[in-house]
């Protein structure tokens, strides 16, 4: 009984967990501009997503080694740095993005200047990570963050013409308006969203300070599986609700109220205090992620204690960068940039960033010096190689795409 | 590959760029106590024998590259000139490592565990080296031609690590250098995914193995390793 | 040295981009045009949508001001950006009437703005008609201008 509370809590946590305000904005947008025509990137990153936790799940539970552990022992130190900074870069520009998130989530509610609510974002959450542990939190928020679940009632509340959304998403119709390089630029970003690299070291990390081993592997493809599946749906449910009230209408989403007015359209005063509930979940949950992921990375390269478990005096160094990380966040949310674009151009680098810590997973999950006999079998290699050759391309095309079409403009 | 390629590590050998080199090392108590940041190694008996674990800055900054590592390192010295041992890395005797697996367990608790290496001015004519400056060197035959790079370096007896008998059995040599030497595709056989692995081997098509008795002499100030006539 | 070859290129590159009253060709001005009428008409449905839903009493606290301001910044932003670049050549009449329209859109954002903070229910109704008409009046001006492709 006992576990299949913790299978189905697993699960529940992964949906909420999936979703970040780089699926929020990210669906929005796409949705009130291109429809339902670009749900096939969503489903291409979901899949994506379950292909490398999964490899990078098993590789914690058979050999308790967490991401940059394999980044640097398979890239070497030099290789390795770089790929630390670059991943570090992209996780941070996260942070940003998240602690705006929860900002401007909180802005909405109250109408106080998200710039004024950051600050104190950022306290609750150096507390929370320095002195309450994460660990004893991540339940809570993640199951909050589950109040997103409201997307979905409200896109059947809307009543669409079901049918044609489904044809949008089948044959990919790209809206007439929209030419093919913004369209392939927001290919780019949804599949940044959908596979924030964060997300797998966060995985992992908490795989191998759980101390998996092999007869969790049941457990955690269960977590994967299900859960990220189904916050692809969530994800879908955001830009449909956007392609049904936000299209027809002309409003392309620029702010996180956009991204709730077809909620509030749908279901009215309860559906809107929800949905906000769900935003500052999910960000704040978010938010502790990448937070702590910085900590991670930094931390599993030069060897030094880390945890979500672990008291600040033990993992001193650990908890240092993870608060400096934190203040600097903030302070560039205070230069009073915009947390949406944060947001935007964080999907676009997640994106171009992936192929450095896929690589090294993809690997080892066939080295049996590390896995055994829990190598890679057959489908997982094929699916394993096929993403390569996606992220890469993907990687290579984020760049010139961003430029060619001026952030999709 | 077939089974009498010499690349494909035997049983009890232990190639230490690939299995020792940048691994976690972890405390009695399983707290993390830093990473395999550079091995030393000793000269004796003509043999090169694997003799602590070096870690630190100074150990790991010269192995961010050839050219970058004394750099970088320089800066590291100038951000605190006045310390004598500002560069000299810091060792933990190979007697401490209770196990080798997929990281380093130490025998006892980190508090207090890494002590200052040997500086240079203490044993001069010593024999002690670095993995880390034998993994750049050159390498070249008895007719001076350039054969490549050491890629890796292939120990024996492994799994007694702590009894400071490892030593070199043979090297790794290649003409690439890094993109892929670390990955241990060359020297296994059928690891996938099948395309990574073609990719991989034929990157490095030129990689051999070359047994230690081929060595005539290691320079270590100008990082060649001179290989005798070959007496085949 | 291929540090100063590439200091120069680069240097080359960084004048040629500030040169920003240089007039664009007819096609891009048009486009931009395009572009930024469809922003601000966006910026514009958004807000009416909003007063709609304030008026409905779905939306709950200041939500509704926090959308209708984000709204009205959105647009202002656009089209300062717009202002400041120079039209193309021969087409400053069309390029006054658009500004014109869009500072029309604006002044409508900021009353939409206005009422809904100081819960002006009264204006509601107004203001949705006026947002309704200066929308279709931005999307009629850039439907011309759509052709040139995008």
């Amino acid at each position: 009984m006992k576990k299949y509370l913790a299978v189905a809590l697993g699960i529940l946590t992964a949906i909420g967990g999936f979703v970040d305000i780089g699926d929020l904005v990210t669906n929005a947008v796409v949705g009130s501009r291109f429809g339902l025509s670009l749900a096939w990137v969503v489903v291409v990153g979901v899949i994506g997503i379950c292909v490398y936790s999964e490899m990078s799940g098993r590789i914690a539970a058979v050999s308790g080694r967490a991401t940059f552990d394999l980044v640097r022992e398979r890239l070497g130190p030099r290789v390795g740095l770089l790929n630390l900074l670059a991943s570090m870069a992209v996780t941070f520009l996260t942070l940003v993005a998240e602690i705006g998130g929860v900002a401007l989530a909180l802005q909405l509610l109250s109408s106080v200047h998200y710039l004024l609510v950051a600050p104190f974002v950022a306290v609750l959450l150096w507390l929370v990570l320095w002195r309450a542990k994460f660990s004893a939190m991540e339940n809570v928020v993640g199951l909050l963050g589950l109040a997103l679940v409201v997307f979905a009632v409200a896109l059947w509340q809307l009543g669409p013409d079901w049918a044609e959304l489904g044809r949008d998403a089948v044959m990919a119709r790209k809206p007439e308006g929209e030419s093919w390089t913004t369209f392939a630029f927001y290919a780019v970003a949804l599949f940044g969203a959908a596979m924030t690299p964060y997300e797998v070291f966060f995985f992992s990390s908490g795989g191998v300070e759980e101390k998996w081993s092999p007869e969790d592997i049941g457990v955690m493809r269960a977590n994967v599986l299900v859960g990220f599946p189904l916050g692809g749906l969530l994800s879908l449910a955001i830009a449909g609700s956007a392609a049904v009230v936000l299209m027809p209408a002309g409003v392309t989403v620029d702010s996180l109220g956009q991204v709730a007015l077809p909620v509030a359209v749908a279901l009215g005063k309860i559906g809107l205090s929800v949905v906000i509930l769900g935003f500052v979940a999910a960000t704040f949950g978010a938010a502790c992620e990448t937070g702590l992921s910085i900590g991670y990375s930094v931390a599993q390269y030069f060897g030094f204690q880390w945890g979500k478990y672990v008291r600040a005096g033990e993992a001193t160094t650990f908890h240092v960068i993870v608060g400096t990380s934190i203040i600097a966040a903030t302070a560039v949310l205070m230069t009073t940039v915009d947390p949406v674009m944060v947001t935007e151009a964080s999907v676009v680098f997640s994106a171009l960033a992936l192929p450095l810590t896929y690589l090294p997973i993809l690997v080892v999950a066939n080295d049996r010096d590390y896995l055994g006999d829990y190598v890679n079998g057959r489908f997982a290699n094929v699916m394993g190689t096929i993403y390569l050759v996606i992220i890469i391309v993907v990687s290579l095309a984020a760049i010139p795409l961003m430029i060619i079409t001026g952030m999709g403009r | 590959m077939s089974h009498e390629d010499p690349l494909v590590r035997p049983d009890g050998c232990l190639d230490a760029a690939l299995q020792l080199l940048d691994r976690q090392l972890v405390d009695s108590e399983g707290r993390l106590a830093g990473k395999v940041d550079d091995v030393e190694l000793t000269e004796a008996d003509d043999e090169l024998r694997v003799t602590g674990i070096l870690v630190g800055v100074p150990a790991w900054l010269p192995r961010t590259g050839p050219r970058q590592g004394p750099w970088w390192l320089e800066w590291w010295r100038r951000l605190g000139v006045t310390r004598a041992d500002r560069t000299t890395p810091g060792r933990i005797g190979i007697e401490r490592v209770a196990e080798l697996v997929q990281e380093v367990r130490l025998d006892r608790e980190r508090d207090g565990i890494v002590q200052l290496a040997p500086g240079e001015e203490e044993h001069t004519g010593d024999s002690r080296h670095r993995l880390g400056d034998l993994l750049e060197s050159s390498v070249t035959g008895a007719d001076g031609d350039a054969l490549g790079h050491v890629l890796d370096v292939r120990m024996a007896p492994a799994g007694e690590l702590s009894s400071g008998r490892v030593h070199a059995v043979g090297l790794v040599v290649g003409r690439v250098g890094r993109p892929g030497s670390l990955m241990g595709y060359e020297r296994s056989e059928d690891q996938g995914p099948a395309v990574l692995a073609a990719l991989v081997h034929r990157i490095h098509r030129d990689t051999t193995y070359l047994p230690m008795e081929r060595v005539a002499r290691i320079d270590w100030d100008e990082r060649v390793v001179h290989l005798a006539d070959e007496r085949s | 040295m291929h540090a100063r070859p590439l200091a120069a290129a680069l240097a080359v590159l960084v004048l040629a981009g500030c040169g920003t009253s240089t007039p664009p060709d007819e096609q891009a001005w048009e486009k931009s045009s395009a572009q930024v009428l469809d922003d601000v008409a966006g910026s514009v449905a958004s807000s009416r949508i909003t007063l709609h839903e304030e008026r409905a009493g779905h939306l709950v606290g200041r939500a509704g001001l926090v959308m209708a301001q984000d709204a009205e910044s959105s647009a202002s932003g656009a089209t300062q950006g717009y202002l400041h670049r120079q039209p193309a050549p021969g087409r400053a009449d069309d390029f006054r009437e658009i500004a014109e329209l869009l500072h029309e859109a604006g002044a409508v954002l900021v009353d939409a703005r206005i009422a809904l903070a100081t819960g002006a229910e009264d204006e509601y109704a107004a203001l949705q008609s006026r947002l309704l008409e200066v929308g279709e009046a931005l999307d009629a001006a850039a439907e011309p201008l759509r052709g040139a492709g995008g």
